[in-house]
């Protein structure tokens, strides 16, 4: 039957439908919230959005979709008058059914297949409990005979009420609604603003022949409410007066059992508009009246023009165009490229060139940006599916969830918008089904015993952050730890590197959401990891923060849009690639003759130490499966580089010719390491060239390329060639990065650093450098000095073979190294000595002796390591090169302690 | 009678309807994509619309041609373009259908006419290259033509 309709016209009634659908669901809700305290308005927005569905579906011939309309009407024509206070098993009822709407309309031609019983039963069981007599029907007919129509008792009492005259009005689909450049909604709606249209539906009967219904006009019959005359009807309508016939009302009023009411001219005596009418018709807002429920008060309606006239600035427009000219701005975005290139450096040859290249830019610029600005929905599309979601999540799971939305109006692009929906609902999901507590539990907590999830959009970086935030249980660490090991996600070693922030993320880890329900840990689980690749896929960056008890926040960072992204233009093996400069952090350009100490091997794999820090690197040559080139520095020819590694710089002694050497030094044997981000981690991808950083269109990938997993699109570069756009994730997957590897060599690292620092600094000492004979030189360490004495020769005294001299009024038995060790004696006759007095430790005690020496050179630090010497003597620590002279360390106190110990 | 258009790859005549084709055009710069299947020669520009080259010769089990003064590319209609001729039964087009594709072929030949009727099974001597890709045989005035099996020539792996 819907067939006889134009597929566009029906097209659009679904689109307005939807439209209408997801317009009223917020005010469902806050009916729900409000109760009794609901105002009219929200009421009759909702009223008007179905009645207006019921109506166009009337007009198609869309039998399941009007009747179920036509009850959810009812039962909300309950509700507006005050003779059904909302319960929230009345609202499930109501939502079940505006699902129901929801699912008919996505396949609108097979809408009649729908089941729809369910509902139809609730919905009429709440009317049979109002005692509304449902599916109760009156009989009516013009007053000159003509047809007989069946009409649904309590909306003809109701319009009687209301003072009502019924007419019987057709409307010719093509010559009375298309041709006056009004769509069948249109048509309803502007009929809904002066009566109430009681039923609609296309007049088979006045169809002649089934071949000529295509080219014959359609005639819709409404049966139609109004207090207006039949003139004014009849213009309202925009119909020719012929088309409008009264029914007969006496007959009517007296088989629907409707007392008469105040009677006579509705002009004077009109009723408020039962759907919020047109302040042109009903001037005088009256009070009172059959009708309870406070309507059409003058604010209303003045808030109702107003919407409608700042609907008009808004267009719709289809997709599709959009997209297409968002193509033609890419191409001439392009065009502007290449003009730019060739024209070059010739710009100033032809007077004014310059001056209309720059205007050319600056339009194509902003046209540009205005027309990706037609792309961009607010995130508030997605957000606002969410009161509802968790509406029916905490009904069902008894708990009480409240949700708080920040940042709706944040605007990215349509595809994007779109995409984030299925892994924001898994979220949202999560929370309430696993993260809040129920009531008791929360209470018992000393937490408020309604939870809340925020949700919160905001710009930060050229970037959209959107964060969703529970006041839950939070994730335990400790378990997702465990789980992960038992899982064999990761190692118990790995775990234990691991902080408790990387630990809570391990629930996107693929094979993570295959654990059985892991509800006991607050859940967060399931499907986690099909978030991270929606979000990665869309450029995007997904982490998760939790406090256990507290709650947890999930973050998630997105691209404004995916269309244009200015790139860097990289080159490899003569081929170019694109990376988004999203994902570019740093360029370092590593020099050939630093590669050898910069770049090294961990486990197989090449990092760069980049300030103290490991990047694992990554050859686009090799990531890609391309042949390395390597260019001649001479001829500038292009071979295959054969090097097994960045550090291999094999020098001209192991089979290469001299030229390695020389390559070595050359400019184009440097590294080009562009730096990428991908979520926490960093990584080097080395390429050999870099371009300039120019703005892409990005066209999807052609799905006969398979496996390519590198690559997130292609563009079209301003020389006209085609390049692809490197994926920084796939690159890193495909390089088989494993960066917990690599944070533990790093911690490792530190490690040894610091062990290495503490090992430097207890190499270092502070010594005393001297000479016993000339050319022979000692150290002892500072620290095992007590003092250094100067006498004179002639100061020392013999006893026998020993020598002593007066210190603090002992006698000090003194060594000379000649004594002990193989070394030179001092030279006879030098008159000025020195004595080390040994440090001895712990006691203010006399040392057993003395050291005697002749010069002393110096009080240094130096850094040494001690090599042992040949000599043996007592004390003697090692030998050293220190300021240019071989240098034996003595240790004075060992000295001076065997010297004693010959001593009597 | 339908109309083939007609190309050599390998000297062999390869033909598929007319009707399919929405262009012939001379090769020129085509991007390499590394890492995805072998008969995937690369990417081109052609006026503002990437265009993904199938080389036929790869496609068909034969070695990767040289490119020369001769190759050309053979771009076909999307289905859309063709009505949905190139989606057989069920499950609407294919993935893919309704992206623009060209094949790499050595040199392009006439237009040759022949009764649709007169196809035959592809002879078992052309063992050599994928059976699967072809769909007939036509014998005419310029030798035996082969004619493609375009469906599976594109989406089947």
């Amino acid at each position: 039957m819907s067939s006889f309709a134009d597929e566009s016209i029906i097209s659009d009634f679904v689109a307005e439908s939807r439209e209408h659908l997801s317009s009223i669901e917020p005010d469902l809700l806050a009916m729900e919230q409000d109760g009794a305290a609901a105002v009219g308005e929200v009421i009759n927005r909702v009223f008007r959005a179905i009645h207006s569905i019921k109506g166009g579906a009337g007009f198609f011939a869309f039998e399941n979709l009007k009747r179920l309309s036509h009850a959810m009407e009812s039962v909300l024509m309950q509700v507006r008058d005050g003779k059904l206070s909302v319960t929230p098993a009345i609202m499930d009822v109501v939502f079940g059914a505006l699902d129901r709407l929801r699912a008919m309309l996505d396949d609108i031609q097979s809408s009649d297949s729908v089941p729809c019983e369910k509902e139809l039963e609730a919905l009429k069981g709440i009317l049979d409990r109002q005692g509304v007599a449902t599916g109760k029907t009156v009989k009516a007919k013009t007053k000159g005979g003509g047809p007989l129509f069946d009409l649904d008792a309590e909306g003809v009492r109701s319009a009687l009420r209301r003072g009502m005259t019924l007419y019987h009005a057709i409307a010719y689909l093509h010559r009375d609604v298309r041709d006056q450049g009004l769509t069948p909604l249109a048509f309803l709606n502007n009929a809904l603003s002066v009566g109430t249209c009681l039923d609609a539906f296309i007049d088979v009967m006045a169809i002649a022949d089934l071949e000529g219904c295509l080219e014959q006009d359609l005639p819709v019959t409404l049966l139609f409410g109004t207090v207006l005359e039949p003139e004014l009807a009849a213009l309202a309508l925009k119909l020719p007066p012929s088309q409008l016939k009264p029914l007969d009302m006496d007959a009517l009023k007296k088989s629907a059992k409707v007392a008469d009411p105040k009677k006579a001219d509705p002009l004077q005596a009109p009723e408020p508009q039962p759907v919020g009418g047109t302040p042109e018709f009903s001037p005088v807002p009256a009070a009172g009246g059959a009708d309870p429920a406070p309507e059409g008060s003058p604010e209303e309606k003045s808030a109702s023009k107003a919407s409608r006239e700042a609907g008009s600035e808004t267009l719709r427009v289809r997709v599709e165009l959009l997209t297409n000219l968002m193509n033609l701005a890419g191409e001439l975005v392009l065009g502007r490229n290449q003009l730019m290139l060739a024209v070059g450096d010739r710009r100033r040859d032809i007077p004014g060139l310059n001056g209309i290249l720059q205007n050319l830019n600056q339009v194509t610029t902003e046209m540009q940006e205005g027309i990706m600005q037609t792309r961009m929905q607010p995130i508030g599309m997605v957000f606002s599916r969410f009161p509802r979601i968790i509406r029916d999540m905490s009904r069902q799971l008894a708990k009480q969830i409240e949700v708080q939305i920040q940042g709706a109006e944040v605007e990215m692009d349509k595809s994007i918008v779109e995409l984030l929906t299925d892994p924001l609902t898994h979220i949202i999901r999560n929370c309430a089904d696993h993260a809040i507590e129920d009531p008791a539990e929360r209470r018992s907590k000393g937490k408020n015993p309604t939870g809340t999830i925020y949700l919160d959009a905001y710009h930060e970086g050229g970037q959209v952050n959107i964060v969703i935030r529970d006041d839950g249980r939070g994730i335990d660490p400790k378990k997702v730890g465990a789980k992960a090991v038992t899982k064999g996600l990761i190692t118990q070693a790995q775990l234990a590197e691991m902080s408790e922030r990387e630990i809570v993320n391990l629930v996107f880890a693929p094979g993570f959401s295959m654990a059985e329900k892991i509800s006991d840990i607050s859940g967060r689980g399931v499907g986690m990891d099909v978030v991270r690749t929606n979000t990665e896929k869309l450029g995007g960056h997904v982490e998760m923060e939790s406090v256990v008890g507290q709650g947890t926040t999930v973050r998630l960072q997105l691209p404004l849009t995916l269309a244009i992204i200015p790139s860097m233009i990289v080159g490899v093996s003569n081929q170019r690639f694109a990376i988004p400069q999203v994902n570019v952090v740093e360029f370092v350009w590593v020099k050939a003759s630093e590669v050898r100490t910069k770049v090294e091997r961990v486990q197989g794999a090449e990092v760069l130490r980049l300030r103290d820090q490991l990047l694992p690197l990554v050859r686009l040559a090799d990531a890609l499966d391309l042949p390395r080139i390597y260019v001649d520095p001479d001829s500038g020819e292009a071979a295959e580089d054969r090097r097994q590694s960045l550090a291999d710089r094999r020098g001209p002694g192991e089979g290469k010719s001299l030229r390695a050497e020389d390559r070595r030094k050359d400019w184009r044997s440097d590294y080009n390491v562009v730096v990428l981000r991908q979520g926490p981690n960093q990584f080097g991808v080395i390429v050999d060239e870099l371009f300039d950083i120019e703005e892409i269109v990005v066209k999807p990938l052609s799905s006969f390329l398979h496996d390519t997993k590198c690559f997130s699109g292609a563009t079209i570069l301003g020389d006209g060639r085609v390049i692809m756009i490197l994926d920084a994730s796939g690159l890193s997957n495909l390089a088989g990065l494993h960066f917990t590897d690599l944070q533990a060599e790093g911690k490792k690292r530190a490690e040894k650093e610091l062990e290495a620092r503490a090992l430097k600094a207890s190499r270092l000492r502070s010594v005393i450098l001297f000479k016993a004979a000339v050319g022979e030189h000692f150290a002892v360490p500072q620290d095992k000095v007590q003092r250094l004495e100067r006498i004179q020769a002639g100061a020392i005294e013999r006893v026998g073979d020993r020598e002593y001299i007066d210190y603090r009024g002992e006698g000090l038995p003194l060594i000379r190294l000649d004594g002990v060790m193989e070394v030179s004696p001092i030279a006879p006759g030098t008159e000025e000595l020195y004595v080390i007095i040994p440090k001895v430790l712990g006691s203010e005690s006399p040392p057993p002796a003395g050291i005697l020496i002749s010069t002393i050179l110096d009080a240094v630090d130096v850094e040494v390591d001690l090599k042992p010497v040949e000599i043996k003597g007592p004390g003697l620590l090692g030998s050293a090169m220190v300021q240019d002279h071989l240098t034996l360390f003595l240790d004075p106190v060992a000295l001076a302690g065997s010297a004693a110990g010959v001593a009597p | 009678m339908t109309q083939y258009a007609t190309f050599r790859v390998n000297d062999r005549l390869y033909g598929t309807d007319i009707l399919s084709v929405r262009e012939i055009i001379r090769v020129f710069d085509i991007t390499p994509v590394p890492r995805t299947d072998g008969h995937i020669r690369g990417l081109i520009n052609l006026r503002g619309q990437i265009v993904t080259i199938l080389d036929l010769a790869v496609r068909l089990g034969m070695d990767r041609p040289e490119i020369t003064d001769n190759s050309h590319i053979v771009v076909l209609k999307t289905a859309a373009e063709i009505g949905t001729a190139l989606s057989r039964g069920s499950g609407g087009p294919p993935q893919g259908a309704n992206e623009p594709v060209g094949l790499l072929v050595d040199a392009i030949s006439d237009v040759v006419e022949a009764e649709s009727g007169h196809t035959e099974a592809p002879p078992a001597n052309l063992n050599e290259t994928e059976e699967r890709f072809l769909s007939g045989v036509v014998k005419t005035d310029a030798g035996l033509l082969i004619l493609l099996n375009m469906h599976d020539l594109l989406f089947s792996h």
